[in-house]
């Protein structure tokens, strides 16, 4: 290893993609993935066993295909991280399990790292150094979090999160109401694009006090006005307006978190940071408020091991102590703890 | 997990019978097993594992594992069916499949897999099974069904040692890729259309 720039390799099972990146320091040298979304498509959703029996199939072919596109060999790696929570616990055991094998059989240390750290420590692979303190937006199909981040190798603060459904979520189920398929994010953004978006008005929760969202009644309101709509549903106006409706208040919230902390760094991570329309009114209202806006390209927004990889890397240069040999796999893992020991 | 020499002699073994815990313990377990013998990984020859059937998670785990090692020790991984590790000689080896089934497999006198691994419902394999040693501990959990079946109380859990023996004559071949014996589809239901929101 030289200096503050170790050769880390990380993997991602929570969900439905298994990911495998490595990096070296803050350079990223491969990310490699394989995805079951199509084998959950007909479900309308994830199917944990079949994420789980995917994850296994494909990690060992997929760890290879990293370490080729790399140009390293498995005994040049430094440490292994990996993904221990939060997410599908069957999921993450096979992530856990083979980094865990990894890093006894290379005799190096082994990171059990949160998932959702990892979103936000990416961004070092793309813009440089994580500007300290900064408020993370993390937007998926599992997650709709506010934090607020001092130092990520160390904790994150959560200010607010869905009280019900997550933001990709929500795409994912409106997209399936006007029969769109699955999964539903870059479909509904799509079709938006040549859509009004202020030909419906959809409620927007934006409650007082709290950085806490809401989406399901969004969620009601657009089955609504759906079922109530005779003849053609306007498909691409009510995907307009609903997207709106929920960039709005996500751009809202998370501006307003930025405005109370004094905080002048935005970054957006997540599955739903692939949305234009989030990217452009995000960018417009931080621009009016003074806020410097970082999001990763979409790549690297969605689930991937090279995030996790970035999160390592960034653990060993702080020497942050390593995780033990029984590391769980804690589906519920807590945004404040950032290495499971 | 088990470490045996190249004599066949188990030098090493821990055993937790404990499903839930086995991704957070087996890793440890292959660390202490390889300290008590005083081996060092690199030495290694060769990885047999358990390919089930058994509950998903648990042979996940086992799997990756094996598969891993194996593939950063540059050893290769050998997959045995489960089964085959539990008894000797003539005999149906049974373990508890759960939902009220049991997975199960038959041998002849020489210890060769002659049916299965199977998942099926004790009452509908019953007759099938009389007359010949019933070994493991799915003969006991389903021991109501299974009444008039010859039942012996030991062995009750397939052993690494009797794994890695049956894996000897597989040493220096090619190994198979390591497919898990899940015999039993995912557990999903197609979603009917989307609910309606208003009467
Ligand atoms: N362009 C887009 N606009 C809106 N939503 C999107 C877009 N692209 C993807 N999404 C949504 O992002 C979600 C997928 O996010 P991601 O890949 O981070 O996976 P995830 O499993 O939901 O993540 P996590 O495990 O972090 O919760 C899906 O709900 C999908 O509909």
């Amino acid at each position: 290893m030289t200096g503050d720039e170790p050769l880390v390799l990380g993997i991602e099972t929570s969900c439905d993609e298994t990911g495998v990146g490595i990096v070296r320091g803050t350079t990223l040298l491969a990310d490699a993935i394989a995805s079951s979304v199509d084998a959950h498509a007909r479900f309308g959703g994830v199917v944990p066993e079949v994420a789980s029996r995917a994850h296994l199939e494909a990690m060992v072919p997929t760890v290879h295909r990293a370490l080729e596109t790399a140009g390293v060999r498995l005994s040049d790696l430094d440490a292994i991280a990996v993904t221990s929570g939060p997410g599908l616990v069957g999921a993450l055991l096979v992530g856990v399990a083979a980094a865990k094998s990894y890093a006894l059989a290379l005799d190096v240390p082994l990171y059990g790292v949160n998932h959702l750290a990892a979103h936000v420590a990416v961004d070092v692979l793309e813009h440089g150094p994580i500007p300290e303190p900064c408020i993370a937006m993390l937007v998926s199909g599992g997650h709709s979090s506010l934090l607020l981040v001092d130092d990520v190798t160390r904790a994150l603060q959560p200010l607010g999160q869905t009280i019900d459904d997550a933001a990709g979520e929500a795409f994912d189920k409106v997209a399936r109401l006007l029969g769109l398929g699955f999964p539903g994010g870059p479909v509904v953004d799509r079709l938006a694009r040549d859509g009004d978006a202020a030909a419906i008005a959809f409620p927007r929760a934006k409650p007082k006090g709290t950085y806490d969202v809401s989406f399901s009644g969004l969620k009601t309101a657009v089955a609504r006005w759906v079922e109530a709509h005779e003849g053609e549903v306007p498909v691409a106006d009510v995907c307009a307006s609903f997207q709106e409706a929920v960039v709005d208040v996500l751009t809202s919230k998370a501006l307003e978190a930025c405005r109370d902390t004094g905080v002048e760094h935005l970054l957006i991570g997540g599955g739903v940071a692939a949305n234009s329309r989030l990217r452009a009114l995000a960018q417009e209202r931080c621009d009016a408020a003074g806020v410097r806006l970082r999001v990763p390209r979409p790549g690297l927004c969605t689930d991937n091991g090279a995030m996790v990889a970035a999160l390592g890397s960034r653990l060993v240069a702080a020497g942050v102590p390593a995780s033990a040999m029984d590391l769980p796999a804690d589906s519920s893992m807590p945004v404040t703890e950032v290495v499971n020991r | 997990m088990a470490l045996v020499d190249s004599g066949g002699q188990a030098v090493a073994e821990c055993v937790v019978v404990d499903a839930r815990r086995h991704g957070e313990l087996l890793a440890q377990g292959i660390a202490a097993v390889l300290g008590d013998a005083g081996v060092d990984r690199r030495d290694l020859g060769a990885v047999v594992v358990g390919l089930g059937p058994g509950p998903f998670t648990g042979l996940r785990v086992g799997i990756v594992t094996a598969a891993t090692l194996g593939d950063a020790l540059c050893i290769p991984a050998y997959g045995i069916c489960s089964l085959d590790g539990l008894g000797a000689g003539e005999r149906v080896a049974m373990t508890d499949a759960r939902r009220r089934e049991i997975y199960w497999a038959r041998y002849d006198t020489d210890g060769t897999r002659v049916s299965g691994p199977h998942v099926s419902k004790p009452g509908d394999v019953i007759e099938q099974l009389r007359g010949v040693p019933v070994v493991g501990f799915g003969a006991q959990v389903h021991a109501e069904a299974l009444v008039g079946l010859d039942v012996r109380p030991e062995p009750k859990y397939p052993s690494a040692p009797a794994l890695v023996e049956r894996a000897v004559a597989l040493l220096g071949s090619v190994p198979e890729p390591l497919v898990p014996m899940y015999l039993r589809r995912p557990d999903a239901e197609q979603p009917g259309p989307p609910k309606r929101v208003t009467a």
